[in-house]
């Protein structure tokens, strides 16, 4: 990344308000060494001050030259324009997927199976949506409970999700209509 | 660039290492401070001036990590150091020389360095797994206002510093790199003994001009690899419910729904209106909004013929075809052919043509099934009972006069329960006149949900001898929940009433009936409870309803979307 016109960032955003509708961290921690290896691409961490000491977890380990952790540092303002300047943003199904698929961003939600997509999804011109379809999904268990110890978000693994992802956004195969 | 040149243990002279002797708090050896530059002796005077940092310094042997820029002005900062220069941004080779450390070091020092690190993260990381448990990581680092006294970078006196550092800072960068379950805060100082705060911005700091922090390496604890999972939001799902069955198990027989966007251009739409003269006007607005929504596709409307004229006149379509599959007047009999008649004939008229779009605007169902004839990508229609799963646009609006409707009827007395009276066809007969108990339960049932609303009930009591009075209450929830209550009064020309409104749905509702004293109870039968259920009038307009749907065609194919499994 040095020496070169620099990319893109990628921008992560690994909270939402409810916790069952949050990817593991370890699953974001892959995510983002497949987005370094295959896409070369810096890395930005965004959230809000309380979930700083859990976005460090996330970036620990990783070069600070790459993946920056800048939970409870953006305004909205500024958050807005980092998206706007994203290659693609990586959210739960929350707030900041909302704002990148409507600023038309490439927009990655993993969508927890405690709420219908039909519902939820973030809506733009350039949002994948990718959820696991476990036959208790969706649960409206909202804030806390989940008997299946989250299945539907710790099964969605992060290479295939990886790999769905790319392979939608260069708008090749990625499986049977419904 | 910078490459680590040199691990170096340093030549002690016999005479001075005895004079530090590792086992008891370092002293300043005079002859070794005199080997210090004036900013080193001031950092180790600072240093060993804090209690804190005595069992650190205090360790057989301090790795001192520093710039070679420092290694050349002055000695290490202790007798017993392995000092290791690490020079600028080339953080490869910064690494591999750490590497050539074993884990176990009992104190490292990286005195002013990692200002000078773009990847101050994985550097400190790396530095803190070579200490030991109990090993101790002291960071120097200048202070922004001490040695800068500047409110941004660049730095006035050296270009390669990257950061400018408080103790706020430096902290946040040190829990970045380690984790602090990993590791006790000892000393977070700001190191100014000698600084002069009178010279001018202008000057070169006097004195010392660092944050000082020194960390000390501790066991994981065992609740570390709890602690992920042990907030609040969390706790739940991070333990198996013994009842259920482990979706978890069944991991592989779960596929991946991925929803992806599509083409948006929408070209070609076909709007169904097949009833009558009122339905037809009543959707004028719902046919502006997808006029104005798909200015310049081509859309053609499919009406009975009678409003064929007026769909012409209306200029916002581009064809209209003729369909009549209700008569033009119902009132004059049942349609001439069957659905299935009407399906086919639909087939044909609109066989071989593609659309992008197809959408039927009729709020009832009976017209749904011809969107299925439509080769269309897009369907999109009313579906309140969730009955069409071939709708990709489906609206699931409440029907007023359906969904709104009265009802009556009655809770059949089979369905009541006694330990008194007799079941005997469809009454139950209460024919001694036997002593009861006050407040005995003679009637109870039916267990029954009842939807929200206004109720009037009857409770359909006739007395076998002479009138008398009953006590009775309402329930729900087993009980838990008593809605009203009261006596009633057994009479022959009127059967007694209760009104209940309830806001919400109430489960396993029912009546029971009780004695109101202790004594003798007349003989009587009961016969069950009527009921009224009122209607209500809530909902939207059929106007309204079709300009919705209209509205939410436009909106979804805004940015329209399909959904694979993969």
């Amino acid at each position: 990344m040095t020496g070169q016109t620099p990319r893109a960032p990628v921008v992560i955003s690994p909270f939402a308000n409810e916790r069952i509708r949050e990817w593991p961290i370890a699953h974001y921690r892959h995510f983002v060494d497949r987005v370094r290896h295959d896409h070369d691409a810096p890395v930005v961490i965004v959230g809000t001050r309380p979930q700083l000491a859990r976005a460090n977890d996330l970036v620990r380990g990783f070069p600070a030259t790459q993946v920056v952790n800048t939970c409870g540092r953006l305004s909205w303002r500024e958050l807005t324009a980092l998206v706007d300047d994203a290659d693609y943003v990586v959210a739960n199904n929350s707030g900041i997927a909302h704002l990148a698929a409507e600023r038309g961003r490439w927009t990655l939600c993993l969508f927890s199976g405690s709420h219908s997509w039909v519902e939820w999804m973030p809506r733009g011109p350039r949002v994948i949506v990718i959820s696991r379809l476990t036959g208790c999904s969706p649960c409206a268990a909202g804030g806390a409970m989940c008997a299946n110890q989250l299945a539907c978000m710790a099964d969605l693994d992060p290479d295939t999700a990886f790999e769905l992802f790319s392979n939608a956004r260069a708008g090749r195969d990625i499986g049977s209509g419904e | 660039l910078v490459t680590a040149r040199q691990i170096t243990q340093n030549s002690i002279p016999a005479g001075l290492a005895a004079a530090m002797p590792i086992s008891a708090p370092p002293e300043p050896a005079s002859a070794w401070l005199d080997l210090l530059s004036d900013e080193d002796r001031r950092l180790i005077l600072f240093l060993l001036s804090h209690s804190a940092l005595e069992p650190a310094l205090r360790s057989p042997c301090v790795v001192d990590v520093r710039l070679p820029e420092a290694a050349e002005r002055a000695a290490p900062l202790l007798p017993d150091t392995i000092s290791i220069e690490i020079d600028g941004s080339q953080l490869g080779a910064a690494h591999a020389t750490l590497d050539r450390l074993d884990g176990e070091q009992n104190c490292m020092l990286l005195r002013n360095i990692i200002q000078c690190l773009p990847d101050y993260r994985t550097f400190i990381g790396h530095a803190f797994d070579k200490l030991a448990i109990g090993g101790f990581l002291i960071v120097t680092v200048p202070h922004q206002f001490l040695y800068e006294r500047k409110l941004q970078m660049p730095s006035r006196y050296e270009q390669a510093h990257l950061r400018f550092y408080t103790p706020g800072t430096l902290l946040a960068e040190i829990e970045e790199a380690i984790d602090p379950c990993r590791y006790r805060i000892r000393l977070l100082a700001d190191h100014d003994s000698g600084f002069d705060y009178g010279a001018s911005l202008l000057a070169v700091p006097a004195g010392g001009h660092e944050i000082v922090l020194c960390l000390e390496k501790i066991a994981p604890p065992p609740w570390r690899e709890e602690m992920e999972q042990d907030e609040r939001q969390s706790a739940s799902y991070t333990l198996p419910s013994p009842f259920l069955p482990a979706y978890q198990a069944e991991a592989e027989a779960n596929p991946y729904q991925v929803i992806v966007p599509e083409n948006p251009n929408i070209e070609r739409v076909i709007v169904l209106k097949l009833d009558h003269r009122g339905d037809f006007m009543m959707a004028t607005p719902a046919y502006r909004i997808i006029r104005q929504a798909f200015s310049r596709a081509s859309i053609a409307l499919v009406c009975g013929s009678w409003n064929r004229a007026d769909a012409e006149a209306l200029g916002l379509f581009d064809r209209v075809i003729s369909f009549d599959f209700f008569p033009e007047d119902a009132s004059a009999g049942p349609p001439r052919l069957s659905p299935e008649e009407l399906h086919n004939a639909f087939a044909n008229l609109v066989a071989g043509e593609q659309f992008d779009l197809a959408v039927d605007l009729r709020l009832y169902e009976d017209t749904r099934e011809l969107l299925k004839r439509i080769d269309a990508p897009h369907r999109a229609g009313f579906d309140p009972y969730d009955l069409f799963p071939f709708l990709t646009i489906p609206l699931n609006l409440l029907v007023p006069t359906r969904d709104g409707r009265a009802e009556q009827g009655l809770m059949l007395c089979a369905d009541f329960h006694t330990q008194v009276g007799v079941h005997h066809g469809f009454a139950m007969i209460f024919p001694e006149r036997t002593e009861h108990s006050e407040k005995q339960f003679l009637v109870h049932g039916p267990y029954t949900r009842l939807k929200p609303g206004h109720y009037d009930f009857e409770v359909l009591l006739e007395p076998l001898a002479e009138e008398f009075e009953l006590y009775c209450d309402l329930a729900a929830n087993a009980a838990r929940q008593i809605l009203a209550a009261g006596v009633i009064r057994v009479t022959r020309d009127r059967f007694p009433r209760i009104t209940l409104r309830s806001p919400e749905p109430l489960e396993r509702f029912e009546v029971r009936l009780l004695t109101r004293a202790a004594g003798p109870l007349p003989p009587f039968r009961f016969l069950g409870v009527r009921y009224r259920h009122y209607g209500f009038f809530v909902g939207v307009h059929q106007r309204e309803s079709m300009a919705l749907l209209a509205h939410l065609v436009a909106l979804r194919l805004q940015h329209p979307y399909t959904v694979a499994r993969a």
